[in-house]
């Protein structure tokens, strides 16, 4: 019965769903072509060149380490083992891996630049040792 | 990157879809929050594997349909009784105000899933949709279909263009400045129009 319900709303509506996917296509079209010609434009490439290089650097390099990322999220992106920076950086947050790296400084009273250079330091050196 | 969108990413990392919702709700009320930026950035962690897309998509749908729906709602509960204690009753009863109800309400379809891309818009159309009692059935469709366009629109870019997400919605905001002083220009243009109008009907 609410099938049918639904089948008869949507045969009533067919002009506002034909609308919508339309709509949907052009602002999907729009957005993606608009976006990708800013990025060719700022970084003087083809269009093309400016996907495929954002594709290729899918995951975030070292040097884009930052203070508001988590630990979490470090250890996966660079496939850390989960107590690597907890040991290497002697963190003893009771809410490690889920604590922001500015936010741990802060509450350890360490400069925060001096910090995150020793975090990209020891993402470094791991990477480097497999 | 300023230090609120900072503030959400890192507890968007912590809290993840609940953070999500909560902020594309909040935002959909008006509220000075970047939800296109969370909700991009959303997509380019789960470009990463970090986060599920189509999680993303649901939990961002519903904030913004929640929120549009509370939009309306009070709107249409309150909008005209506290319009009224605030002495805005001169406007509340104005034909123009009037006549874009009518122009709403004449065309729902289009006018709502236009307004989804561009904030000032979609609050300002939620408002006169709550405002004019436009028949809710109707507003859900469209608030529906627009906003989970909207969302795979943001979360498509966000997904795509993977780390480089930032520059991405640097580009869009920059283009969304845009529209938005575009569209306030063509907001008051319409609003004379539409004064001249009702003022040359009253004369004849």
């Amino acid at each position: 019965m609410q099938l049918q319900h639904l089948k008869t709303f949507i045969r009533e509506n067919k002009k506002a769903f034909i609308t919508s996917v339309i709509v949907g296509l052009i602002f999907l079209t729009t957005g993606f072509v608009g976006v990708a010609h800013g990025m060719a434009v700022k970084k003087k490439v083809r269009l093309s060149h400016a996907y495929v290089q954002a594709r290729q650097q899918e995951k975030i390099t070292v040097d884009e380490v930052s203070g508001w990322m988590t630990f979490d999220y470090l250890n996966y992106t660079f496939k850390l083992p989960p107590e690597y920076l907890k040991e290497t950086l002697h963190i003893n947050s009771p809410k490690y891996p889920n604590v922001q790296v500015a936010g741990y400084a802060k509450q350890s009273r360490i400069e925060k630049s001096a910090f995150l250079e020793s975090l990209k330091s020891a993402i470094q050196n791991y990477g480097d040792a497999r | 990157m300023d230090f609120l969108l900072q503030t959400i990413l890192s507890y968007l990392l912590v809290y993840k879809y609940l953070v999500l919702f909560l902020v594309t709700f909040f935002a959909a009320l008006a509220l000075p929050i970047p939800s296109a930026a969370t909700l991009m950035a959303s997509a380019a962690f789960a470009a990463q594997g970090y986060f599920d897309l189509s999680l993303v998509i649901i939990t961002a749908s519903l904030g913004n349909i929640l929120g549009d729906n509370l939009c309306y709602w009070l709107a249409r509960t309150f909008g005209p009784s506290v319009l009224r204690k605030l002495g805005f009753k001169k406007y509340l009863d104005s034909p123009v105000l009037l006549s874009f109800e009518r122009h709403i309400n004449r065309r729902p379809g289009i006018i709502i899933l236009l307004s989804r891309v561009e904030v000032i818009a979609t609050i300002s159309v939620n408002l006169l949709a709550g405002l004019g009692k436009m028949p809710y059935r109707k507003y859900l469709l469209y608030d529906c279909i627009g906003e989970v366009l909207q969302v795979c629109m943001y979360a498509s870019l966000g997904y795509l263009f993977g780390s480089q997400w930032q520059e991405a919605n640097s580009i869009i905001g920059k283009v969304f400045l845009a529209m938005t002083f575009g569209g306030m220009i063509f907001a008051i243009f319409l609003w004379k129009k539409i004064s001249k109008r009702v003022s040359r009907q009253k004369r004849s």
